[in-house]
């Protein structure tokens, strides 16, 4: 099981982001992070419950009891106050974190 | 699985924490199928294809039970301690007991962990310690130790094939008067030093350079000075422009070319660090210069890089076999010895530092049963609570770890106070010590101290808290919840404590009776006659030699005006007001053979060693040490005068058994294994008187003595042994008190000469007490330490009895209201302690017989196994412990029958 902190840190990010909108479950999750972005995921779609039990543990999201569509039980997943903070430093890192590989990288390429 | 059980239970894993994700699971793949079956799949390909996407979900299962078992960990472990921290609050009596008792024993070994650290553990501060090494000689037949001399160590230096480098060490040589700037005089030490030893230590200047080629431009002698961060400090505040400067250094003036890091030293030395290092280049060319083979300095050397210090000393055994069968026989060669510098230093600490160690350590044992008894007591009163926690539930190894994490947080909170105190501690014993450790800034709590204090505390965590743990853990269910808050009297839990509180006893009077073998010692000690009047003498040292005289490498020749200067100074001195008399005496640590000229060369004994004392007339009488025959020294015994000596009692016993030594003429040798060749002679002196023995120190054994008129001294001494009479001692005796004389004398000093500069002035009874402060120092480590141990015990007595009377309330109540007297039930309590103390005592006795061992060479007049003090402090510990016990069983003779039965 290779997992690279980048991944791991990734695919924490998609979670809270997937559920800023509002709560989801797993498969709702996992829907939102294929469509947004190919391949974190990687081969094992399943991968993500663990992920899931990691952002709980650390009290970024909390599970609630709710039915599907289709009526079966499903954990729905919802974020916490914590979790949005942590979500919306993690973004400005990011957004600085490109701004500056793309100032780099416009140099470079001039 | 099942061996790694018991590990889940005490780290608080419950047994099925393990979430159950297979519904939704289900739920995801049943989703992920319909969204396959959008693209055109059956039903059973999109439920495949679903499961290939999702992975493996008994693994990816097993993942998220095992993020959430790491959760359960920690977050059982904050529920613990949280859970600890309100239980110890709840009382907080014991909590106090128990934390100050651990905080003692964690304190007081920290302290002596922290001596240790410095003195023998921490490595010396020059580069790649662990290949310097300390070179000396020794005399195979009469074990003495020397160092080697110059032309040996040239020998060494030129021929070995063992060693980076080797140079001469440093020696110590008086004082140097040093004129600042602003004029003022000051005296440090000098020290001289091999040119390059700074080199081989592998430590630079911090300012300017050390000694170079060019400083030995004119003589061996370097005409430039390495000067300590100290005297840095000092004399320049610390300013970069000292550098240059020039200093008066006895008669010359030398220029200062560096300045050494702070801390830094040559020989541990303690208190003022500031002195000058003068460089000796010793060569084959500056040896003519010398014109003395003496063993005048100490040699250190740097190994080359994988070399045994066995292989380096046979390298140099080879090299001096080779320079003895140059020079032809000597009398027996003396043998090489290398050892590391390391131990060198340390050697002389190492000793009693583990052995204070052990003590401490035994001190902090008690501490941690002591804090063991009081916690089965408690859970003794906890029962119902433990049994209510198991009833709900809650696993035994899981009620274990948190009666563990008690004990670790109070360990923990002792060890935090206990810095605390190993700080006071290390000042403490700073000034017990008194110089007996000589860089005692070095000892301090750093972070070696720190980790040895955090590990140490939560070993007694473990220690203090598994008994406890164990034993309540083991709760029987339907006993305790029945029995109520009375409890039940418990039998193994009874045990438990008594085996623990006999432990205590035992190791208490081990210490004590260590404690009672030192005072034993000391008050005898105290107690020894010195055989002169000690009170209402003022004693000082000077070194006659003025500054830069006397050189390590120089032969010290007495000039005429060596004499007129203390016969100067003692008319000076005499006149003084409140002066009864005054006399110098010199030299009591030289040695001499002494020869009876009056007897056959064939029928002489062997030769007999003697001390050598220079005295001024007047000495006998100041001391007050009685004539028992013949006449004292006059002020015409001088240097034309025929050769007349005094001898001790002891002498006049050895030396002339059964015959009168009055008028019989002797002759004194320095002793040859100070000089191979050239020995120097005395005169012949004719014995004119006998005087009565007399110690110097305490402790010292009285050896034979003979003393001579100061005016009739030799007129050349060999360097290593000029010190020696050249270091005169200054005795005066007034009816005031005599410190007050001590301005009026140094003043009188200067005037007659300003080198003379006078040191260690005192009371000869301030001396005297002086000459048993190591005594004093174990005495007063050993009593703390067993004064520790005896109130720990003490209180472990106390607890047990306490828990023992509380526990059977119940049946005291029913006895007294069958009418048992008062008395009877004091004394069945009381008896109970008396048994466990008795019990330690027969434990300890012989185990402090088998340890006593290792202070048998610090006690004076009582032996390691003196019935005595046996006896005195076993009976000393049986008495505190029962009254420590007589406490609660009074509290158990005032129980009301009526209140007792009526708790049922």
């Amino acid at each position: 099981m290779v997992k690279t902190n980048l991944f791991t840190g990734t695919l924490n990010l998609l979670i809270l982001q997937s559920l800023r909108a509002g709560p989801l479950h797993g498969y709702g999750i996992g829907l939102w992070i294929r469509e947004t972005s190919d391949g974190v995921l990687g081969v094992e779609e399943g991968q993500l419950y663990p992920a899931l039990h990691r952002l709980e543990k650390k009290g970024w999201i909390r599970p609630r009891k709710g039915k599907t569509q289709t009526g079966r039980s499903a954990n729905f997943y919802r974020l916490t106050p914590a979790g949005l903070r942590h979500l919306e430093a993690e973004e400005a890192k990011w957004i600085k974190y490109s701004d500056a590989m793309r100032t780099v990288l416009d140099k470079a390429g001039s | 699985m099942r061996r790694g059980r018991w590990l889940r239970r005490l780290l608080g894993v419950p047994e099925h924490p393990d979430p159950d994700l297979s519904e939704e699971f289900e739920t995801y793949l049943e989703l992920r199928a319909a969204e396959f079956a959008k693209e055109g799949m059956t039903g059973d390909e999109a439920m495949r294809a679903a499961r290939a996407v999702f992975g493996d979900a008994e693994r990816i299962q097993k993942e998220c039970v095992e993020v959430v078992r790491r959760s359960t960990f920690w977050d059982s472990l904050l529920k613990d301690l949280g859970y600890g921290v309100r239980m110890l609050t709840r009382s907080p009596g014991f909590t106090t007991v128990a934390v100050l008792s651990l905080a003692l024993g964690i304190g007081a070994t920290s302290t002596i962990f922290s001596v240790l650290n410095a003195a023998v553990l921490r490595p010396l501060p020059f580069r790649e310690p662990d290949r310097l090494v300390f070179i000396q000689e020794f005399d195979p037949e009469g074990g003495r130790e020397g160092r080697p001399r110059a032309p040996t160590f040239l020998a060494w230096r030129e021929q070995n094939q063992t060693f980076e480098q080797m140079a001469l060490g440093e020696g110590t040589s008086g004082g140097a008067r040093v004129v600042s700037a602003t004029g003022e005089t000051e005296r440090f030490p000098r020290r001289n030093v091999g040119a390059d030893i700074f080199r081989l230590l592998g430590v630079q200047a911090i300012l300017g350079r050390t000694f170079a080629a060019e400083d030995f431009a004119e003589s061996f002698r370097s005409s430039t000075v390495v000067i300590s961060f100290g005297l840095w400090q000092q004399l320049f505040g610390g300013d970069p422009a000292a550098l240059g400067q020039e200093l008066t250094l006895g008669n010359g003036t030398t220029t200062i070319v560096g300045v050494m890091p702070p801390g830094f030293w040559i020989r541990p030395q303690t208190g003022n660090r500031a002195w000058v290092w003068v460089g000796n280049d010793l060569t084959q060319a500056s040896l003519r210069e010398l014109q003395n083979e003496g063993r005048y300095s100490q040699v250190l050397g740097r190994l080359k890089s994988g070399v045994s210090v066995e292989q380096a000393q046979a390298d140099l055994q080879t090299i001096s076999r080779g320079l003895e069968m140059d020079a032809g026989t000597e009398d027996t060669p003396w043998r090489v010895q290398v050892e590391p510098l390391a131990q060198v230093l340390s050697g002389t600490y190492a000793g009693t530092l583990y052995v204070l160690f052990g003590a401490v350590g035994c001190v902090l044992l008690i501490a941690c049963l002591n804090v063991a008894t009081l916690s089965l007591g408690r859970a003794a009163a906890r029962r119902k609570e433990i049994a209510t926690r198991l009833a709900l539930g809650a696993g035994r190894l899981r009620v274990m770890r948190q009666l563990l994490t008690e004990s670790m947080l109070l360990a923990l909170l002792g060890g935090v106070l206990g810095v605390g105190l190993a700080v006071v501690g290390i000042k403490l014993f700073i000034a017990l010590a008194a110089g007996w450790y000589p860089p005692t800034d070095e000892i301090q709590v750093d972070g070696t101290v720190l980790g040895f204090t955090v590990g140490l505390s939560l070993l007694v965590g473990i220690v203090s808290g598994v008994a406890p743990a164990l034993r309540s853990s083991a709760v029987n269910l339907t006993d305790s919840l029945k029995a109520g808050a009375r409890g039940t009297p418990g039998g193994a839990g009874h045990r438990i404590s008594d085996v623990l509180v006999v432990s205590q006893a035992a190791l208490a009077l081990v210490l004590l009776v260590g404690a009672g073998l030192m005072l034993n010692s000391f008050v005898r000690l105290v107690r020894v006659d010195p055989g002169f009047q000690s009170d209402h003498l003022l004693t000082m040292r000077f070194n006659l030699l003025g500054a830069g005289e006397i050189f390590n490498l120089d032969v010290v020749r007495f000039t005429p005006r060596t004499a007129l200067v203390q016969q100067q100074l003692l008319e000076r001195i005499e006149t003084l007001p409140e002066v009864d008399s005054v006399g110098l005496v010199s030299g009591l640590d030289l040695w001499y053979d002494v020869t009876h000229l009056g007897r056959p060369a064939a029928a002489r004994q062997e030769p007999f060693e003697a001390g050598y004392a220079e005295i001024s007339p007047d000495y006998f009488r100041t001391l007050q040490i009685p004539l028992l025959k013949g006449r004292v020294f006059t002020a015409r015994d001088g240097a034309g005068a025929p050769g007349v000596a005094i001898i001790n009692e002891t002498m006049a016993r050895q030396f002339f058994p059964g015959e009168d030594p009055l008028g019989a003429r002797v002759q004194a040798d320095l002793i040859r294994a100070f000089v191979h060749e050239d020995l120097i002679d005395d005169q012949p002196r004719t014995i004119v008187g006998v005087v009565g023995d007399v110690k110097r120190r305490l402790r010292s054994e009285i050896g034979p003595l003979m003393y001579v008129p100061y005016g009739q001294h030799m007129d050349v001494y060999p360097f290593f042994s000029a010190r020696v009479p050249a270091l005169k001692r200054l005795v005066i005796r007034t009816a005031a008190d005599p410190l007050s004389l001590a301005g009026a004398v140094t003043t009188a000093m200067a005037d007659v000469d300003p080198d003379l500069a006078p040191r260690l002035i005192r009371t000869m009874d301030a001396g005297l007490a002086g000459s048993a402060w190591q005594e004093k120092f174990w005495l007063q480590l050993l009593g703390l330490f067993a004064g520790l141990a005896v109130a720990l015990a003490a209180m472990g007595f106390y607890g047990v009895i306490s828990y023992a009377v509380a526990d059977r309330t119940h049946e005291l109540g029913i006895r007294t209201a069958l009418g048992a007297k008062r008395t009877d039930v004091f004394t069945m309590i009381v008896r109970r302690g008396l048994v466990l103390a008795l019990l330690g005592v027969a434990i300890g006795i012989p185990a402090a017989l088998a340890l006593t061992g290792v202070i048998a060479s610090r006690l004076f007049g009582v032996t390691p196994t003196d019935p005595a003090t046996l006896a005195a402090a076993a009976a000393m510990f049986v008495s505190i412990a029962l009254l420590a016990c007589s406490i609660p069983a009074r509290r158990a003779t005032k129980v009301d029958p009526m209140v007792a039965l009526r708790s049922e």
